[in-house]
């Protein structure tokens, strides 16, 4: 039950009564009508546990943009409803507007809705829907908390999307599309057209222009069809936050920018999320379209987990998966001791049939460490970080020992980088 | 219990010890008894210093305070009953008073005001005249047994007789006082009759405080007045003892809608509170995630060469990153010995192999300054090589 401000006027009411009856019984006496009076209005008030409730299927958002959800409120019995509705959720999904006025006639049916703004990646559930009705005099409700369902599922933002284009158009050089076609070495002969100005010598075909009177040059184009394997580490290394977001945040950004750039180079995508245990699976898709959205949806839910990861597993389902040669791209953290008791045993198995890109988000706090030397405290603090960084060198040169390419960058250089070296790769031909 | 609701309770518990020492401080610290003859009052115009000297001599003396306490404390012929001050003794109060102690072996009425007559039915008046000096007994009383040696001073009240003949005047303010008719003294004895004790009034007051009973005689003369008996019960006047009415409680003085009126105000409150205090649905808990800060491990190694003071590891670990960039940037191996990188830079920048093997290779610090200045001096070398 509740009480409203009535009941407490009705109370205060009681001092004129008293002053002119002053004695301890009239306070009785009026405490009493109270009592019966609250109480009948509580017995009068209708049931809240009548009214049925509905919820508006589920959202999926970009983080950082807002939605909505609508709770449907059906009233079967013949008796008007009033009251207030809170729809309650966790404090992430960032509900405004949650309060809402319940007026249901008899019979009828409400509409309410509540924006959300989610704050966090990941599944937003709601709690309860609280929802009170007044008794006739309005000096009493009744109050009950029903679960109804839902949730809003926060993509990861994609904020390394703003360098797709630049990116794209690099693609479209390799791949011949513009108006200068490039030669490299990693490219599959395409066709045969007639010389301009500004084609590469060395891609002229002699033979063909001996028999057509005039200069004629191969086009090429890039090698297509092939497989990028991307592992998300979710293990406790993910979990380390960079300028307030986890490291497996960044690394979703990475990986987001890598496979809208591999699908539009005409590669196929897999990705592997999971530390003991896979957490996240997208396999290879034809839809190109499709392919990004089953991506982040795949990556929505899925939260960094405290435990070591288990890279025997991770590098058996890489293996698993194909026995093309494949660009693996390794979306972890440098740490030594995890790269070094983890990692290192299994490598050779992968890069026996793959090539191998580590991928790990550093961290920009650490630069600042090493840069600052404004007194002992930050000297101290800068040889720490020298010391730290030594020692991600020494990894990632065992690493490179091991035929692997190591990227280190700060969350914001990580994409661009990762999608360079992709395109280096391809240029090569060395997918 | 976790640590947030563990320092709850530490403080409410400071919060409940600091208010129990701050009630204890303020009890301590409440101002001593005041009241003039009270038996507790340690100050000049206190009596305490007689109280303890009759208990000393086996007296049981019962302090009541105020009509109520005189009338709950017994009485038996072999009690003294004193009146402390009859400035405070309403008519009322001084009939509840006679007629108690009509039980008592002796009244002592002590610093008798002008409404003794009226107010305790004894036919004597007080008068004002105080007398610092001593005065002779100069009387026949037999109750007392004076004898011509005891002699009194600061007596504060006059005592005047205004009827009955066997009242006995003594310590007249002169010795020749009594001699034109007037019968007065500083201290008057009156014998029993049907309704009283034998009594004494005695404006002596001021004799018997604790400022003035060494003087002269003062403390024979009270240890006789209230040593005569085994019990002393000592009627202090409380200020409720003056009205004709009988005592009132704050209540009595209200305006009577005042207290059920509080007591709606009590019970609106409780309702505002209910009100108030219901929520419409439970406080929803964010699952949270755990926060690391990545940078935790590395700060952590800076405090712990911090708090061992290690310098030379600190410089070390400096001046190894300081030479991979060199080396780098001078196009040597990444792993070149330190020597040949001192060598190669003082070769490319003219210093002297010395002070670069003190800035790159060296770790020696002696104290904090050092190190410091080592460390900026090898980043300015650093940043003169980019420039």
């Amino acid at each position: 039950m509740a009480l409203s401000w009535r009941a407490v006027a009705l109370v205060l009411v009681g001092l004129a009564p008293i002053l002119q009856w002053p004695s301890m019984t009239t306070v009785r006496w009026w405490l009493l009508g109270c009592v019966v009076v609250i109480g009948l209005d509580l017995l009068l008030a209708p049931s809240p546990a009548r009214l049925a409730w509905g919820r508006s299927e589920d959202q999926q958002v970009r983080l950082g943009e807002a939605t909505s959800t609508t709770l449907t409120v059906t009233n079967p019995s013949r008796r008007r409803m009033r009251g207030q509705v809170r729809d309650a959720w966790v404090p992430s999904a960032g509900a405004s507007g949650e309060r809402h006025t319940l007026d249901v006639p008899g019979g009828e049916r409400r509409r309410m809705t509540t924006r959300l703004l989610p704050t966090r990646r990941g599944d937003r559930r709601t709690d309860r829907v609280t929802v009170r009705v007044w008794g006739p005099l309005g000096t009493a409700a009744r109050q009950r908390s029903v679960r109804v369902p839902g949730t809003v599922r926060a993509l990861p933002p994609f904020h390394s999307r703003k360098h797709l284009p630049s990116r794209l158009a690099q693609l479209r050089q390799l791949d011949g599309r513009s108006a200068v076609r490039t030669r490299g070495q990693g490219t599959e002969f395409d066709s045969l057209r007639d010389y301009v100005e500004g084609d590469d010598v060395r891609s002229i075909d002699w033979r063909a222009t001996a028999r057509r009177q005039h200069v004629v040059v191969r086009t090429w184009q890039p090698e297509r069809d092939r497989r990028v394997i991307l592992v998300l580490d979710t293990s406790r290394t993910s979990a380390a936050r960079i300028d307030d977001q986890p490291r497996l945040d960044a690394a979703m950004d990475a990986a987001l920018l890598l496979a809208a750039l591999a699908s539009r180079a005409g590669d196929r995508i897999d990705l592997i999320a999971g530390d003991r245990r896979v957490r996240g699976r997208v396999t290879p898709n034809t839809d190109r379209k499709a392919l990004l959205h089953q991506l982040v949806t795949a990556m929505a839910p899925i939260e960094p987990v405290l435990v070591e990861a288990d890279w025997t597993m991770l590098a058996g389902r890489v293996t698993g998966l194909t026995r093309r040669r494949a660009l693996v791209v390794l979306l972890t953290a440098l740490e030594p001791a995890a790269i070094e008791e983890g990692l290192l045993p299994v490598l050779p198995a992968l890069t026996a049939h793959h090539r191998v890109v580590v991928a790990s988000v550093a961290d920009p706090e650490l630069g600042r460490m090493r840069a600052d030397l404004g007194d002992l405290d930050a000297v101290y603090d800068a040889a720490a970080a020298e010391r730290t960084v030594s020692l991600r060198q020494r990894t990632a040169d065992a690493l490179g020992r091991m035929g692997v390419h190591v990227i280190e960058a700060d969350p914001d250089e990580l994409p661009p980088q990762l999608a360079d070296h992709y395109l280096a790769l391809k240029a090569q031909g060395l997918l | 219990m976790t640590a947030r609701t563990g320092r709850r309770l530490a403080l409410w518990g400071v919060l409940v010890l600091v208010i129990a020492i701050a009630a204890a401080a303020l009890g301590g610290m409440r101002t001593a008894n005041q009241v003039p003859f009270d038996p507790d009052n340690p100050e000049d115009n206190g009596m305490q210093a007689l109280a303890r000297v009759l208990e000393q001599e086996g007296v049981d003396v019962t302090v009541a305070r105020g009509l109520p306490q005189l009338l709950g404390a017994p009485v038996s012929a072999d009690t003294t009953v004193l009146v402390a001050g009859t400035a405070l003794v309403g008519e009322d109060t001084g009939r509840r008073v006679t007629e108690y102690a009509a039980g008592a072996g002796r009244l002592v009425v002590l610093s008798p005001e002008s409404n003794t007559t009226e107010a305790l039915g004894l036919p004597v008046e007080g008068g004002s005249t105080a007398q610092v000096g001593a005065a002779a007994p100069s009387c026949d009383a037999t109750l007392l047994r004076w004898r011509d040696g005891d002699r009194i001073s600061h007596a504060n009240r006059l005592v005047e007789v205004t009827g009955e003949s066997t009242a006995e005047p003594c310590f007249p303010p002169t010795p020749g006082y009594n001699a034109g008719g007037a019968r007065a003294g500083y201290l008057v004895e009156l014998a029993t009759n049907g309704n009283r004790p034998e009594t004494v009034v005695a404006g002596i007051a001021g004799s018997l405080t604790n400022q003035h009973i060494t003087e002269e005689a003062n403390a024979a003369a009270g240890l006789r007045l209230l040593g005569a008996h085994p019990h002393l019960v000592w009627y202090v006047p409380a200020v409720s003892d003056a009205g004709d009415t009988a005592p009132q409680s704050l209540t009595d003085v209200l305006p009577d809608a005042f207290v059920p009126s509080v007591v709606l105000l009590v019970l609106a409150l409780l309702a505002t509170m209910l009100w108030r205090g219901r929520r419409l649905g439970p406080v929803v808990v964010e699952p949270l995630p755990a926060v690391i800060r990545s940078v935790e491990t590395t700060q952590s190694r800076g405090r712990m060469y911090r708090r061992a003071q290690d310098r030379e590891r600190a410089l070390a670990s400096l001046q190894l990153a300081a030479r991979r960039r060199v080396a780098a940037r001078l196009g040597l191996p990444v792993h070149s010995r330190p020597e040949q990188v001192v060598r190669s830079l003082a070769e490319a920048t003219g210093r002297h192999t010395d002070e670069l093997h003190r800035l790159l290779v060296d770790p020696t610090a002696p104290d904090d300054e050092t190190l410091v200045r080592i460390a900026r001096e090898v980043r300015s070398l650093e940043e003169g090589m980019i420039g």
